[in-house]
């Protein structure tokens, strides 16, 4: 395919293209599909909504205050209306766009996953018209792009996808935690905020920053990582790595240290697992030879 | 019965030179040094360097524990090599230095009359049974001849083996000729004065590529005595069994039944007498598949844990 020519640099052609990839999916994740219907999670409605939907049978734990007395009592069985959250929301894509993630060992560098999966997320929401901001962040500058609806909005969010693309690569992390402050103050309650990082740098600062802005808004976390973050090669040998000082010799014969080594990824992975539990977060994860148009589509609800 | 442990002390100098071979090797060869000129640059370098201090302890303890695993089997193989054995007591064992081969034709006449092989095999058999202390070799022989047992101090086996022969194992022609020729071949490596054969009979010579007469001369120039016995039947060559039997220095026999022939074998014990001579042996008990097996399971245990 196309995209898979150059897995380093990222061109505007290229995310243009992946407006045809979206095939009009509704970025809600499959998992809460049901939970608002059958009113588990009350909470994950913003507002409650204005627009009714319908009026069904009352399930034990639904709210009684949208109780529909007309129908009840009409029929003498109890009755419940139901709302559907506003359509337009706004969507804020936070992209990491730091030194760490010009790296890759597979297929694409974690960099162009994220402007892939960026501008696949973008055309998502323009496809359902809602209006695309974002906050693209390096370890030196933050990008601001303040909501936009339609084309437009999207072209300009690739534009600034391609003109950030970093550049090189670095031990240094992106300033997630200061972007994340910085982006509670741009957003608009009620939007849905797209994370595109690989969490790496998250501290304390940053884990609240995070837990106040779910408290309003919907969280998309997209993990983006490398194979080699995740295991040492399978093939057995003696891997050096480097941070361009020091010089580390992994043996991948030993399969201790294989284990520790995989045990960080999982330990990580479940850490963040847990941070995005809520009914309003969701995380999924990418990973560099992952075939990304399809895990994307696969995780939200046609 | 007592039983001593000892080293063949002709391999004793391999403990010396052999066992710090590997040390030798890896002056001389030393291991190629690690790539630390290439290096991948990660940037999640920080999180695996605390990794790497956590476990560099452990690395050094394997590999410590593989080398001396490693010197463990090198030493149960130069061990091996030194060839331990336990030794018995010490067995006197007659020795004559005669080297007997007893040659016995096969071919399909032999089944003939009341199974004359049946008969020979007994006869033969005590025959065996009584020459302690010379080699015997057994040679069948129909079509071609075959060389069932080189020459051997265990009668046993060479008793067994002429009992487990049967008519036609060699065809079903009799080739005279090559069985001497192939006696010959065997017996020219042993000591002059000590190569005999008894060539057992009931036919002339119908198959093989030398004929008789001219394979006794062979067996003249190279001093075999061959003792033939002819087993009475219509198409029994006497003429030339006792020609070559007179060749070399030999005797013929003609046997018309079971007594005549044990007698025949009798007579042959008085012509090629049981010598008296005594020769000390001890029996040997080799160690070393214990050393070689234990080595192996080791070399097993480290190509499993040290993957």
């Amino acid at each position: 395919m196309y995209q898979y020519l150059n897995g380093v640099s990222v061109s505007l052609e290229e995310l243009i293209n992946l407006r045809f990839q979206t095939n009009k999916i509704t970025l809600t994740h499959k998992k809460r599909v049901m939970t608002t219907m059958a009113g588990n999670y009350p909470s994950s409605f913003r507002g409650r909504g204005l627009d009714f939907m319908e009026t069904r049978h009352y399930q034990p734990g639904d709210d009684i205050r949208a109780m529909d007395w007309r129908v009840t009592a009409r029929t003498g069985n109890p009755h419940i209306k139901l709302f559907r959250e506003e359509r337009e929301r706004p969507i804020f894509l936070l992209v990491d766009y730091g030194p760490q993630m010009f790296f890759g060992t597979q297929l694409r560098f974690k960099s162009k996953v994220v402007a892939l999966a960026a501008a696949w997320l973008a055309w998502a929401a323009a496809d359902h018209g809602d209006r695309i901001g974002a906050l693209i962040f390096s370890a030196k500058k933050t990008y601001k792009l303040l909501p936009a609806g339609g084309r437009r909005g999207v072209l300009r969010l690739l534009k600034a996808l391609v003109d950030n693309y970093p550049k090189e690569a670095d031990i240094q992390n992106g300033q997630l935690n200061l972007s994340l402050a910085q982006l509670r103050q741009l957003i608009e309650p009620g939007s849905l905020v797209c994370i595109i990082s690989d969490f790496r740098g998250l501290d304390a600062d940053g884990e609240m920053h995070l837990k106040q802005l779910s408290q309003y808004n919907d969280v998309l976390a997209v993990l983006v990582y490398d194979p080699l973050e995740k295991t040492l090669p399978s093939q057995a040998g003696n891997y050096n790595m480097s941070n361009g000082q020091q010089v580390l010799t992994m043996n991948s014969h030993n399969s201790q240290l294989s284990n520790a080594y995989q045990e960080l990824f999982e330990e990580r992975y479940t850490y963040l697992k847990n941070l995005f539990q809520k009914p309003s977060q969701y995380m999924l994860s990418l990973a560099t030879n992952d075939n990304i148009i399809n895990t994307l589509r696969s995780n939200f609800r046609d | 019965m007592s039983q001593f442990f000892a080293w063949s002390s002709e391999w004793l100098w391999l403990f010396v030179f052999i066992l710090p071979l590997p040390l030798i090797f890896r002056k001389f060869f030393p291991p190629a040094p690690p790539h630390t000129n290439t290096a991948l640059k990660v940037p999640f370098y920080n999180d695996i360097a605390q990794l790497a201090k956590l476990h560099k302890k452990d690395i050094q303890k394997s590999s410590f524990k593989k080398i001396s695993l490693a010197w463990l089997i090198w030493l149960l193989l130069v061990l091996a090599a030194m060839r331990p054995q336990l030794l018995g007591d010490p067995i006197q064992m007659q020795i004559s230095g005669r080297n007997l081969l007893l040659a016995v034709d096969l071919s399909e006449s032999m089944a003939e009359s009341n199974n004359r092989l049946s008969i020979v095999k007994s006869v033969l058999g005590e025959f065996i049974e009584r020459r302690k202390g010379d080699k015997l070799g057994l040679i069948l022989f129909g079509d071609k001849a075959y060389l069932q047992t080189p020459l051997t101090f265990d009668r046993f086996t060479v008793k067994t083996m002429l009992e487990e022969a049967f008519i036609g194992i060699a065809g079903e022609k009799t080739a005279i000729g090559d069985a001497i020729g192939l006696a010959i071949k065997l017996l020219r490596d042993q000591p002059q004065e000590n190569r005999v054969l008894i060539l057992l009979t009931d036919g002339s010579n119908t198959a093989g590529k030398i004929q008789p007469l001219q394979a006794a001369k062979l067996a003249k120039k190279y001093a075999v005595s061959i003792y033939t016995i002819g087993i009475n039947s219509l198409n029994l060559d006497e003429k030339t069994l006792q020609k070559i039997a007179n060749m070399t220095n030999g005797q013929y026999f003609r046997a018309q039944n079971r007594a005549e022939l044990d007698r025949i074998y009798h007579s042959l014990d008085k012509y090629e007498p049981i010598k008296e001579k005594y020769k000390i042996i001890r029996h040997k008990t080799a160690l070393y598949p214990w050393l070689l097996a234990t080595a192996f399971f080791l070399s097993i245990l480290v190509a499993l844990k040290f993957k």
